[in-house]
């Protein structure tokens, strides 16, 4: 009897001891998969450095601005103009107000905050380092899902975000490593992995899926547009990219895409994007100026006015989640800027 | 408007359609052409656009793998030890200001022969850790802009590790940035390429391109082009909006990386040129395609066109000529113009006419029906018959006047009623009416007679029902038809009761088997219960009873034993007093009468109503007939007039009767008579003949013996005995052939006429010779006859012509025969004795003495002679013969003769035998003769 439980407490022992190392291998792949996982948010509290000269110059419009006589000037990136210009083309008509809403990109939208020729920027990024000018202040509407897209004869409807990451690090090759739903392997073909890394001093958006552009494979096909991303997926059978759901609509001329499941969320879930179980998104964010010779009242109340109206967006639909929903979750802000996930957020 | 449309109704069909064609295919043609040309064109935009789409991609990926490279060259440039070495040995952080120039490549920056295949930059700058330039590389003639010789921090950190595309002074730059690191990563330098966004930048970015392949930077709100690849075709400057007319353009879209805030768009360009080119070529194919196209189907249109307006024309015309010899419509005239036009007019016109037709013929229509509903409606109305009329329930729809009259009631009353309802109220028996109503419904007609009693007099009605049908022949109603027959009834029965007493008149043979008979038969018919026949008694001038008939099973006995105990005589009782006028009585109640004198009698018998007649018989009453009812009957007149000839009738059958019975025993006695004749003859004349040969035989020896020996008066006497004994014997041969005409005479057979008469004529041969007599006839015929009395006929009277000649003059003798059917035969026969229509006719004419008329028939009688012994020998009963001969065959004989001149004997022979078939016979027979 004594040998017989002798030798049970040694076999429990050992099955404890497997238990904690299988789950230590996987927090310690999960760590090493989270790694990879570039920075979300800056520092708001650092301001980039500009001279004095430019400090006290005033905003003046460019040209086009200046001949609609517009009560406000406002450019955003093309993501962010296609979601939210409905709601400021509103506003303005509600209160009368001349707006001239100029499309463009993160880029574009931060160099004409950098030449103080616009009153609102707006990011479909977190505001990279260079983006924090003196008397810029960032206000987040809410955040947007990254689909990830294949073509829609691809049988593979779920990745797991690890797979993803492995698929763009090349480390998986063909679609038959992965499995369908249904539980057989995806088809045999190479997987076309495609990119377009832009913004990239800016964080959050593809630096949730590898850090840098060095992170990625060297077989990674790079884009440069939004509407060449969609095509490519969409005419090719091994493709895989990403994009918001938004533009996929916006570019469904170019041809139909599949939104794929991560960890078995759709990245219409605005529920999993809420609670990060869908990992990977996109931050609206719309600049004012704060400050003399900057300020624009109108600025500030289209804001609130924009805050309240993307509570009515398609959440479902294009998987929004609005600044309030993220406030109540837990995500991190600082005034109006959202400034981190939450700490209870499963990547 | 109107005038247009009058000159164009002037214009003929095909011309006109072929101008209208002409124009509408004009007109098609030209929106056709348009629709064409504006289709192609969208089709090949369509086409460029999708090109140009796929080119733009293809241009962006290129571009934008281009512009990454710069990236990529600087890190690996910066990377490079020779970069490193110079940096470390030459950028102290706090150097002079002076910025050292190079117009070679520097050695630290790879050989050209690198940098050809790698990337064309216009400068390439080494910024110290201060931030400021300290060499400059410029690969080309131009200066860099003042602002990348001093650049910011912002702008050294947003080139740092991307490509950025920014604005410099104007003009649109790719700055990419690296730092140098040692190999323990302190920063020495900052690496920086500058190339300036121009068509030579985006020539190397595509290579070589066509005009179907231009990509252009545009920048500005209203776009131009800053830079090309193609500067020849789109040089820098132009309008992005006014190139539309020329390209197709796509692909603006921004530099999207997020690393620029050049507001500079990449515009892909596709030459419409080409696709104009060919957009005309195929256009110019089609046109003259179409224009051939549309040549031969005006041509086909053109052909059929004119065949159309042929048929128009021609069914034009037939209209007209429709409209004229048909409907007798003068049509208008057909005028030249629109055959379509004319046509419609012609035929507006041949309808009004019809329509009016039409309306008039409607409108007398409803007048002809209108006067036949009338008209039919006096018919019924004046119809003899009752005639009424129900629907299949048998409601009365229906009743004529004379329906009324019989039926007794009026239409008024009566219509609207059913059947049933007039059956119940009338006790009428619906049995039949429901049988007939089944045979109507069969399709069959029923008829039946009412028998009814009204005012105390019968009536019969008779009722005939027959079915209403529809031209589907499906059954609407009843028709009834109703008459009172009552009289016909009468005079049915009166008809009846003649033709019963007449059969029994026919049938029986005597007036004892007949009585009782007619005595029942009328009383049956009549409905009498009692009959008798009163005869006249020669012998006391009475009426007695002749014959008595009663029903069976009534006690009439004590009339009848008081009938038969009785006389009547002339105007006693109800016999005798139409005894005495010889008028029928009618007495409707005998018991009543006072001259009936049996009324005790026939109170006990329970008769009442008597009725008599007489019997005549050769204008006489012979007798009474009376009859006896046990009921009281009103007169009926024409009953009695019918009992009246009735009367005669059976009046004159026992006359008859009585005749025929005489006859019949003289009949008997006659034929007895012939036959005791015949017989006479036979024995007599063979009795008679032997003696008289035993007196010729002596006489004759006493005249062989004793002529001239004894004295003149004793050969005289012997002369007279001999000639007497010859005459008695011929005598009585011509009597014994007298009587052997009809007792030896043979059955009658097909003769030959011709060769009884040759028969004839050679047994005359010595007659003929002597008398140099000419005989000729016609061709005889074959009649069915005794042919050896035919030839003893013929002998006879060619026999007698011969002998009764003229002194003076040879006989000429001609026999012919004719047929009797012949109508100038027939009527030339003047003889009432001939009977026979159908035979032949004989005659034997001559040129002889004659004969006077009034012994015409003399001479046929039996010896009977016109002339001496001593003149013309013979006994005088040779005609007597031909007669009897002739009449034996059915014929008759007659002479037509004028004195001195000649006679002709006609006889009629009976029906013939065929023409041909006497030819024949008589052609062979000829033959034979010969």
């Amino acid at each position: 009897m004594e040998k017989i439980l002798k030798n049970n407490s040694v076999l429990f022992l050992l099955m404890l001891l497997f238990m904690v190392f299988l789950a230590s291998a996987a927090a310690i792949a999960h760590d090493a998969d989270n790694n990879l996982r570039g920075e979300t948010f800056t520092d708001p509290s650092k301001q980039f450095p500009m001279p004095g000269d430019w400090i006290d110059k005033r905003i003046v419009y460019e040209k086009e601005a200046e001949h609609a006589d517009a009560d406000l000037a406002i450019v955003m990136d093309q993501d962010i103009y296609y979601t939210l210009l409905p709601i400021i083309q509103k506003f303005g008509k509600d209160n009368n107000l001349k707006i001239f809403v100029k499309e463009g990109t993160c880029g574009i939208a931060a160099g004409m905050l950098g030449k103080k020729s616009v009153d609102m920027g707006g990011f479909c990024c977190p505001p990279g380092a260079e983006d924090r000018l003196p008397g810029v202040r960032f206000h987040t509407m809410g955040i947007v899902a990254t689909a990830f897209f294949v073509h829609p004869d691809n049988p593979v409807d779920n990745v797991s975000s690890s797979q993803l990451r492995d698929i763009y690090r090349g480390k998986i090759f063909r679609w038959s490593e992965i499995k369908t739903s249904s539980g057989a392997p995806g088809p045999d073909l190479a997987i076309k992995a495609i990119g377009r890394l832009h913004c990239q001093k800016r964080p959050g958006h593809w630096r949730q899926i590898l850090d840098t552009d060095k992170e990625f494979s060297p077989r990674l096909h790079e884009v440069g547009s939004i509407p060449d991303m969609i095509a490519q997926v969409a005419t090719s059978r091994d493709a895989i990219g990403w994009e918001v759901l938004t533009m996929a609509e916006k570019y469904r001329n170019m041809g139909t895409v599949k939104p794929l499941r991560i960890d078995g969320y759709l990245p219409s879930d605005s529920a999993a994007l809420v609670s990060l179980q869908y990992p990977f998104y996109r931050t609206y964010s719309l600049s004012t100026w704060v400050g003399k010779n900057v300020e624009n009242k109108h600025a500030d109340q289209l804001v609130e006015y924009m805050k309240k109206e993307f509570e009515k967006l398609n959440m479902d639909k294009f998987g929004f989640v609005s600044q309030n929903r993220l406030r109540k979750a837990g995500w991190k802000f600082k005034g109006d800027e959202l400034i981190g996930e939450p700490a209870s957020a499963k990547h | 408007m109107r005038m247009t449309s009058k000159i164009l109704s002037r214009i003929p069909l095909a011309p006109k359609l072929l101008i209208f064609t002409f124009l509408v295919g004009v007109v098609a043609w030209g929106v056709l052409d348009y629709a064409q040309t504006k289709k192609l064109h969208q089709i090949f935009d369509t086409s460029l656009a999708r090109r140009l789409t796929v080119r733009a991609q293809d241009s962006r990926m290129r571009f934008d793998n281009y512009v990454g490279t710069y990236q990529q060259a600087t890190k690996l440039i910066s990377s490079q030890k020779s970069i490193i070495d110079h940096a470390a040995a030459n950028l102290e952080a706090h150097g002079s200001g002076r910025i050292k120039w190079h117009t070679e490549v520097p050695s630290w920056l790879p050989d050209s022969s690198v940098l050809r295949k790698f990337v064309h930059f216009h400068y390439a700058l080494l910024i110290d850790t201060g931030g400021r330039v300290r060499e400059v590389y410029q690969g080309v003639p131009k200066p860099p802009p003042p602002p990348l010789l001093r650049p910011s921090a912002l702008l050294r950190q947003i080139s740092d590790d991307q490509s950025y595309m920014t604005s410099l002074g104007g003009v649109p730059y790719l700055l990419t940035s690296e730092p140098i690191s040692d190999g323990a990563g302190r920063a020495l330098a900052t690496l920086m390429l500058a190339v300036e966004l121009d068509d030579d930048f985006l020539m190397y970015a595509l290579g070589l391109t066509t005009e179907e392949d231009i990509i252009a930077l545009a920048a500005g709100d209203e776009p131009r082009v800053v830079a090309s690849n193609r500067p020849d075709l789109i040089p820098d400057g132009v309008l992005v909006e006014s190139l539309k007319k020329d390209y197709l353009i796509t692909g603006k879209s921004f530099f999207d990386w997020g690393g620029s805030d050049l507001t500079v768009q990449f515009v892909s360009c596709i030459s419409r040129a080409g696709a104009e080119r060919l957009n005309a070529s195929v256009l110019s194919a089609e046109r003259l395609q179409r224009g051939i196209v549309s040549f031969i189907l005006l041509l086909a249109f053109a052909a059929i066109v004119l065949w159309i307006s042929m048929h128009i024309r021609r069914l034009t015309i037939s209209i007209t000529n429709f409209s004229q010899n048909i409907l007798n419509i003068k049509p208008p005239e057909i005028r030249k113009g629109d055959e379509l036009l004319v046509l419609e007019a012609q035929f507006e016109n041949i309808v009004m006419e019809i329509i009016q037709a039409r309306e008039r013929l409607e409108k007398q229509a409803a007048e002809l029906l209108r006067e036949k509903t009338v008209y039919l409606d006096n018919i019924l109305h004046s119809s003899p018959l009752a005639i009424a009329a129900t629907d299949l329930d048998l409601r009365v729809k229906y009743f004529n006047t004379v329906a009324e009259k019989i039926f007794g009631y009026t239409a008024r009353e009566i219509i609207g009623k059913t059947a049933d309802e007039i059956h119940v109220s009338e006790k009428i028996d619906t049995t039949a009416v429901d049988q007939a109503l089944e045979l109507v419904r069969l399709g069959r007609d029923f008829h039946y007679v009412v028998e009814q009693t009204r005012d105390g007099r019968r009536i019969f009605i008779e009722i005939g029902i027959t079915g209403i049908r529809d031209k589907n022949n499906a059954l609407i109603g009843y028709f009834l038809m109703a008459q009172d027959i009552t009289e016909r009834k009468e005079v049915e029965r009166r008809l009846a009761v003649q033709y019963a007493v007449i059969e029994i008149l026919a049938k029986s043979a005597s007036p004892a088997e007949a009585t009782p008979e007619i005595l029942q038969s009328i009383c049956e018919h009549v409905g009498w219960e009692m009959g008798e026949v009163w005869l006249v008694d020669a012998g006391s001038p009475a009426l007695r009873l002749g014959g008595l008939w009663h029903v069976p099973f009534l006690n009439f006995r004590e009339f009848i034993e008081f009938s038969r105990k009785t006389v009547f005589e002339r105007g006693v009782g109800l016999p005798g007093r139409v005894w005495a006028n010889g008028r029928p009585a009618w007495i409707s109640d005998v018991t009543a009468d006072q001259n009936f004198p049996r009324t005790a009698a026939a109170v006990k018998a329970g008769l009442h109503a008597g009725f008599a007649f007489p019997i005549r018989s050769e204008g006489a009453v012979t007798g009474v007939m009376a009859f006896f009812s046990r009921s009281v009957q009103t007169p009926d007149d024409d009953l009695l007039k019918m009992f009246v000839a009735l009367g005669s009738q059976i009046g004159d059958f026992f006359t008859r009767k009585k005749g025929e019975e005489a006859q019949v025993h003289y009949s008997s006695e006659l034929e007895r008579s012939n036959k005791e004749l015949q017989m006479f003859a036979s024995i007599a004349s063979h009795d008679l003949q032997e003696p008289l040969r035993v007196v010729s035989g002596f006489a004759q020896l006493l005249e062989q013996r004793y002529k001239g020996k004894l004295d003149k008066s004793a050969d005289d006497f012997i002369g007279y005995m001999v000639d007497g004994a010859e005459r008695m014997q011929q005598l009585i041969r011509d009597l014994l052939d007298y009587s052997r005409v009809t007792t030896r005479g043979k059955p009658f057979q097909p003769a030959n006429c011709d060769i009884a008469m040759q028969k004839a004529l050679m047994n005359l041969k010595t007659a003929v010779e002597e008398s140099n007599a000419v005989i000729t006839a016609d061709p005889l015929p074959v009649v069915k006859a005794d042919e050896s009395q035919l030839v003893h006929l013929f002998q006879n009277l060619i026999g007698n012509a011969v002998k009764y000649r003229r002194k003076d003059e040879p006989p000429r003798i001609h026999i012919s025969a004719k047929q009797l059917d012949d109508p100038a035969v027939h009527s030339a026969i003047q003889n009432p004795q001939s009977t026979i229509k159908k035979g032949w006719l004989f005659s034997v004419q001559d040129n002889g003495i004659g004969i006077e008329p009034q012994y015409f028939d003399r001479i046929f009688q039996v010896f009977q002679r016109l002339h001496k012994r001593e003149e013309y020998t013979g006994t005088g009963i040779g005609l007597a013969i031909c007669k009897k001969i002739v009449e034996r065959h059915g014929g008759s004989i007659w002479v037509k003769s004028e004195p001195g001149k000649g006679s002709t004997f006609f006889f009629t022979m009976p029906e013939p035998i065929a023409e041909n078939i006497r030819s024949e016979r008589t052609v062979e027979e000829e033959k034979g003769a010969l």
